[in-house]
């Protein structure tokens, strides 16, 4: 079920509201089944059979978290335990994710002739089995206790609003929300908001933005500005869908009396590409820092070369998590070497404010890399921005979906940028505020219904991760 | 943000919400119908060897998400909000789900869907097969291709669609004039006599006014005229010889209702009554099991449907549907005050709703198909049965689609 649907807004999501502050209002137990069932009829509606291996995944993770927890002062036989759930978790994930990938791939480069095998992607795999995996180790480093109820673990990996798109939400952070959250009308109510503000970004800026990117990399041809029309539209798309999708759950989940951690922090005023991903994906920055990165060593008190190591597995694998194609794996790569080049010179603290063009220059085309469906496709239409296809500065289409975007350009821009703080900060509390704030929040809504209700263009990019 | 401002917010927030969950789940029809889905339909529609576990859920799921989506908007507020957007916002192009809906504002303002590509050339062949048949019967055949909304000589499209609507009829023209078929090319007769494209068209919908199809059946009548032994009588081809009822801002066509009243704004559409003297009967033959619509009496009495035209809620119907009542599958109407002995069998789309009175007033007994729609035995069968002097064949290019291959069914 997707957040932005009639089906959401109208059916699902106030049934579950009314129920669980009627019916199940006076039991804690009462509450966490409602929502555990409610999640897994969420994940259900997109894809019935696929909710047999979330709960597979999830029971398998319950075992090894009582496992791991019984054993945990037997050093040597906890870790075994944890190498033993890794395997499984992760052999799993590679048959979902990566077998078809890599069996193509072992084919075309050894030619060949294994059988590719028909494998369809489960929608939030990658989401929902980091948080499996995240369980099992907070678990074993006492981070949070183990839940003996299957139940809670089940509440816990399957939460619908952050089920299928993030944010990757660490047990060690919901571990004590899950029997003693307390839900208030102040929280309920600036879940609200930040759900309108959420499906605002999706529904207006992403989807819109959308249709100028795909028809950019769908383009046979393309001019020097529509290249990069293209180019910024799905920079602010990706942006705008995936933090419009995080602020949703963010929302969804005060709504119920969870708190989770914030997922981005205005990425692309950063002026490094490290400071670029301390900003965007948060959460996923922060499991492959405390889950690869710090147990491989991290930056302290190892050697330059080791340090090169640690970088390059964590930024390979950040590739690889993004998806199954080569466009992917160079993706992160990129960052490897960039973040790299960053930690070992600290080149980039010497360039000033040119630092966010370095940043936002790498950033775009690394979106190019990201959003092309090969890395000759991507190569191409690199060469078309820079004018090195021997393509034309302008044409009619760029002026097109230039004139038809200027709004949701510019609205990108500005909400890129932490235009909503400066303004909540300096007129926040001020009368024509408290007149003005809930107009704007319910046109916002309403607006974003009728694009949903209109049946517009609406992709979820971060569906496939 | 203070919580109170957010609280308010919250409830607005709730309140909408509300009134698009009660607008669902007030529908009379939505319990009723998902209730029964839900219970009996699936076994009701889906045969026994094909039914499935999954089959089962994907048609539960589909039928709450149709369900709700079909009635949470019942009054349009949130197609017309949408709309104002866009039109404030300057687009040119408003996307839907299904991207052959996606709706075109050509630069002079009309509104259009564009045409995909597509392989006319069996079509034509088909019309020339039923040319054939007709010719061995000792019947004449007249194919007439209607223009379309976006011209071939200026079309005013955004540079980003390519529309193929005049392409693929150029292309069944040229095919049908290697089989030597007889038709008129009405984009051609109108460019001639220098008409306003657009202006023959309305600003919301593809089909062309009333005004445009009396025009036209002067210009088929006059063939009909020259070559085909009917009577050509100018009285009935001079528009001051009618009533024009003009019905001001109540039509909102095809493409305007899935943008809104407010983006393309409303059309106005003229009823056009004889002043002399007519007479007809008038049948739709089955128009459900056991059921004739059959209506006698003159011109405005029988060929009008005027539970068509809705003042109030331009959503509700299609006033251009008020012409013959719409797409039926079989249309018969006979001229009881007319000289002519003429028997014509018109195979026809919904071009044709606009076009079938006049086209009446100018032969004894006009029988109308529209193939998408009728089910009653082949058309050489009906051919066989009816005997008419001229089988006449009018589509206008839209029907050259995949989608509408059932209107080439000509064998």
């Amino acid at each position: 079920m997707l957040f932005a649907s009639e089906v959401f807004i109208f059916a699902f999501l106030p049934a579950i509201i009314l129920l669980y502050y009627t019916l199940c209002r006076r039991s804690r137990t009462a509450q966490n089944v409602l929502l555990t069932i409610a999640s897994l009829f969420f994940y259900a509606w997109g894809e019935p059979k696929f909710v047999l291996i979330m709960l597979a995944v999830i029971t398998a993770n319950y075992l090894f978290a009582l496992w791991i927890d019984r054993i945990r002062e037997n050093r040597r036989y906890a870790q075994t335990v944890i190498g033993l759930m890794l395997a499984v978790n992760l052999t799993v994930f590679f048959i979902f994710k990566y077998l078809v990938f890599t069996v193509s791939n072992i084919n075309s480069i050894f030619g060949a002739d294994i059988g590719v095998p028909d494998i369809a992607l489960p929608i939030g795999i990658s989401f929902f089995m980091f948080q499996a995996i995240s369980y099992v180790i907070d678990v074993y480093r006492q981070k949070g206790c183990v839940q003996k109820n299957l139940l809670n673990v089940m509440l816990y990996i399957s939460f619908f609003p952050q089920l299928i798109a993030g944010p990757i939400v660490r047990y060690e952070t919901i571990a004590d929300q899950i029997h003693n959250r307390k839900e208030s009308l102040e929280d309920f109510a600036d879940g609200c908001c930040r759900f309108i503000v959420g499906l605002g970004k999706k529904t207006l800026l992403a989807n819109t933005l959308a249709l100028a990117a795909d028809a950019a990399f769908a383009a046979e041809e393309r001019s020097v500005v529509f290249a990069w029309t293209g180019a910024l539209a799905y920079s602010f798309q990706i942006y705008f869908d995936f933090s419009g999708y995080s602020d949703m759950a963010l929302g969804l989940g005060k709504m119920f009396g969870f708190h989770f951690l914030e997922n981005f922090d205005y990425p692309y005023i950063s002026r490094s590409i490290s400071e670029f991903w301390r900003r965007w994906h948060i959460s996923l920055g922060s499991w492959f820092r405390d889950y690869v990165y710090f147990p491989l060593g991290g930056s302290r008190n190892v050697t330059k070369g080791r340090l090169v190591l640690n970088l390059f597995a964590v930024w390979f694998l950040t590739g690889l998590w993004h998806g199954a194609n080569w466009t992917f794996i160079v993706w992160g790569l990129m960052y490897f070497a960039l973040i790299t080049l960053e930690k070992l010179t600290g080149f980039s603290k010497k360039l000033g404010a040119f630092g966010h063009v370095y940043t936002l220059l790498f950033v775009v085309l690394g979106w190019v890399l990201f959003r092309a469906d090969s890395i000759s496709h991507a190569a191409g239409y690199m060469a078309g921005m820079f004018g090195l296809a021997g393509n034309r500065f302008f044409d009619a289409t760029a002026g097109f979906y230039l004139n038809e975007n200027a709004f949701y350009l510019i609205a990108a821009v500005l909400f890129s940028i932490p235009t909503a703080r400066f303004v909540r900060e300096k007129f926040g509390n001020t009368k024509a505020a408290a007149v003005l704030y809930p107009i704007a929040l319910t046109l916002l809504f309403i607006l974003s219904v009728s694009f949903i209700i209109k049946g517009s263009y609406n992709p979820f990019i971060y569906f496939n991760f | 943000m203070n919580t109170k401002v957010q609280k308010i917010t919250a409830l607005l927030m709730f309140v909408v919400i509300a009134l698009g969950s009660i607008g669902f789940l007030s529908y009379s029809g939505f319990l009723k119908h998902v209730g029964w889905s839900l219970l009996k339909g699936y076994e009701a529609t889906v045969p026994e060897d094909e039914r499935s576990y999954a089959g089962r859920i994907e048609y539960y799921k589909s039928t709450i998400t149709s369900s709700i989506s079909d009635t949470v908007d019942k009054n349009h507020f949130y197609i017309n909000v949408n709309g104002l957007m866009q039109r404030l916002l300057g687009a040119n192009l408003v996307y839907d789900a299904d991207s052959d809906s996606n709706v075109i504002k050509l630069d002079n303002g009309w509104l259009a869907f564009s045409i995909a590509e597509f392989d006319a050339l069996p079509c034509a062949d088909r019309i020339a097969g039923l040319r054939d048949y007709t010719e061995e019967k000792g019947i004449d055949f007249l194919y007439v291709q209607t223009p379309y909304k976006i011209c071939s000589y200026e079309s005013f499209l955004p540079p980003v669609v390519d529309d193929y609507s005049n392409a693929n009829t150029d292309e069944l023209l040229s095919r049908l004039n290697e089989h030597e078929v007889e038709y008129i090319d009405l984009r051609q007769e109108f460019h001639d006599r220098g008409a306003d494209h657009y202006a023959l068209y309305f600003r919301t919908d593809h089909h062309w006014k009333p005004e445009t199809a009396f025009a036209a059946c002067d210009i088929v009548m006059q063939r009909l005229s020259e070559n085909y032994g009917f009577q050509y009588i100018e009285d009935h081809h001079r528009i001051e010889n009618y009533n024009v009822e003009v019905y001001e801002n109540i039509f909102l066509g095809s493409q305007g209702n899935r943008v809104g009243r407010f983006y393309g704004g409303l059309d106005n559409i003229s009823i056009i009554t004889p002043r002399f003297d007519t007479d007809f009967y008038f049948c739709v033959p089955e128009y459900t099991p056991g059921f004739d619509i059959v209506r006698n009496g003159s011109f405005a009495d029988t060929m009008f449907d005027y539970t068509h035209i809705n003042t109030e809620d331009p959503f509700a119907d299609s006033p251009y549907a008020a012409y013959i009542g719409g797409n039926y599958a079989l249309n018969i109407i006979v001229n009881n005050n007319t000289e002519s002995d003429k028997k014509i069998l018109f195979i026809r789309d919904s071009y044709s709703c606009v076009f079938t009175p006049f086209l009446a007033l100018n032969c004894k007994e006009l029988h109308a198909i529209d193939l998408r729609n009728y089910s009653g035995g082949t058309i050489r069968e009906y051919i066989d049965e009816f005997s008419p002097d001229l089988v006449l064949m009018m589509y206008n290019p839209g029907a050259l689609a995949e989608e509408n291959l059932s209107m080439f069914e000509l064998d």
